[in-house]
């Protein structure tokens, strides 16, 4: 009897619903996209190829002077960790980029307000803007480091004119798309052009002034390495290209992947500031 | 006879805009419209009437070709805080809360922090959204995007409210409910309301006159007076004299607009 009514309860809902159930059947067999595998896909592709990796290194097939493996990296990674010189470039190198980006931002948020508000200032200055977008800005390296040296302020200005241009832009394209709908409403409410400036031109342009330090950040990210590694004396585009020089590609390696992972915490730092700064976006 | 001082008075008011072509169009002809405080009326008339027009000359988004406005005996020159505008679509700041977009007024205008708030708070409440002050407007119905595009227009204590269509985009039920909730909120804040709309029945429920605007050049027509008793509830609709003057007024801009085809 028992038995009779534990079966009963299992063929009930099939009973109850013929086409659901045949879909719970068809469940039953797993399919790709619910696997271990497929959730996990990137993750084990990317152990996978380490490990072929490291098995090509092994076989001998490939010179080691012209390449590291993955142990071999993590190794020398480590030596160079807690003898202090990786630490050591790699402040060098953010003090360089932190500084000149943030020079970048904060210049670069107010020139684009300024030129999106103000259309003809805008227009005056926009050749100029085209002329630098469409230029890799390293190429102005040269002349920097004839003005300014070698030193930190080289490289401070390579990184924000790295940074600069993209903010700019898009700073401008911010305030120009503000819905004007919003501009009247604080004209309605009687602010004056500097409060509307504040709370609305702002605000408003905030998505795109986001998305501009987004491409901001990338580029002059590439333009800190590569100024260290042209005209520096530490750095981690210095301690790479230095590295090259001396054969060592075991530290080449160290510092590619050093660069790496700066590069992937700063573009998650700043989906942070993102989602802080357009908080209002997310239900 | 009540004795009233008179709000908003226009006097032979023209509006015209520059074409591309050079030559000019006139959006307003001839309008002439006297608003007493604390009453409440309503411009009705066809779209492209030239009433959106009018409410945005009295709310100083644009210049009149000729003629004058006056705002408590005081001509009109420009936008100001004096007059409290809800927008068509709520036009909210989407980077601030409900709260944060009612006291807009207030900081523009140097309120101090505490009494903003304080200030906000209670109109909130009038508005019934208490427990809303905190949430950013896409978080809100469109019903309640408008109260509180209604109460930002509140906080700043205007000499006259100006509405243009602000329920246009609701839905029918939440449309009359939010229209009995406007009538609730003006006879606790006791203001004077021009309010534009389309719908004649919502005209007529809402307002002492209506204001019948014929269409291109605008012109108006005939103020009509509602009097229907108040408090007015829902109900009213449909009652005889309501559809009465909804009949009326119907024909009027049915008979003007026939005059204009032939």
């Amino acid at each position: 009897m028992e038995n009779l009514k534990s079966a009963e309860q299992k063929i009930a809902p099939a009973l109850n619903n013929p086409i659901a159930s045949l879909n719970l059947k068809k469940k039953k067999k797993t399919s790709f996209y619910d696997t271990f595998l497929f959730r996990h896909i990137g993750l084990i592709t990317f152990i996978t190829v380490l490990i072929l990796w490291e098995l090509i290194y092994r076989s001998g097939i490939v010179n080691p002077v012209f390449l590291s493996s993955p142990v071999q990296i993590v190794k020398v990674g480590y030596q160079l960790t807690l003898s202090g010189v990786l630490v050591e470039n790699l402040l060098f190198t953010l003090r360089n980029f932190i500084t000149g980006f943030l020079l970048a931002a904060v210049s670069g948020v107010f020139i684009g307000l300024i030129m999106g508000w103000y259309k003809p200032i805008g227009k005056a200055f926009d050749p100029f803007l085209t002329a630098m977008l469409g230029t890799p800005r390293i190429v102005l390296l040269p002349l920097i480091t004839l003005w300014v040296g070698v030193g930190f302020a080289s490289k401070v200005l390579v990184v924000f004119l790295a940074g600069i241009f993209p903010i700019i832009l898009n700073t401008m394209i911010g305030v120009k798309n503000l819905d004007p709908n919003l501009t009247r409403v604080a004209k309605a409410f009687g602010a004056s052009p500097i409060q509307t400036f504040i709370t609305v031109a702002l605000p408003g342009a905030m998505p795109q002034i986001v998305s501009g330090l987004r491409v901001g950040i990338g580029q002059s990210l590439v333009g800190v390495i590569a100024a260290e590694m042209f005209v520096s004396t530490g750095g981690i585009g210095y301690f790479v290209a230095q590295s090259s020089a001396n054969f060592n590609v075991d530290r080449v390696f160290v510092g590619i992947v050093v660069i790496i992972i700066t590069g992937m915490l700063i573009t998650q730092s700043v989906k942070w500031i993102e989602s802080y700064l357009l908080k209002h976006r997310i239900d | 006879m009540n004795k009233t001082s008179t709000k908003l008075q226009s006097e032979n008011v023209y509006i015209t805009y520059p074409l591309k072509n050079g030559g000019e169009v006139t959006a307003v002809e001839d309008f002439n419209l006297t608003v007493e405080e604390g009453e409440f009326v309503c411009i009705v008339g066809p779209s492209g009437c030239g009433k959106s027009t009018v409410l945005g000359a009295v709310a100083g988004f644009h210049d009149i070709s000729y003629g004058s406005l006056y705002l408590d005996g005081k001509e009109i020159t420009g936008a100001g805080r004096d007059r409290g505008v809800v927008f068509q679509d709520a036009s909210l700041f989407p980077w601030r809360t409900a709260l944060g977009n009612i006291i807009y007024g207030l900081e523009v205008a140097g309120v101090p922090k505490s009494e903003r708030q304080k200030k906000g708070d209670e109109l909130l409440e009038l508005v019934g959204l208490n427990s809303f002050g905190s949430h950013y407007p896409n978080q809100l119905s469109g019903g309640m995007q408008q109260r509180v595009n209604v109460a930002r227009a509140l906080a700043i204590e205007p000499s006259l409210m100006l509405l243009d269509e602000p329920f246009g985009a609701l839905d029918a039920q939440t449309r009359e409910f939010m229209q009995l909730e406007l009538l609730r909120i003006w006879k606790a804040t006791k203001q004077t309301i021009l309010f534009v709309t389309h719908d004649i029945a919502e005209a007529v429920y809402l307002s002492d006159h209506v204001v019948v605007m014929t269409a291109r050049p605008g012109k108006l027509l005939e103020k009509v007076k509602i009097d229907l008793p108040r408090p007015r509830p829902l109900e009213i609709k449909r009652s005889k004299e309501f559809t009465e003057y909804e009949k009326y007024i119907w024909d009027l801009i049915v008979t003007e607009k026939q005059k204009n085809v032939v």
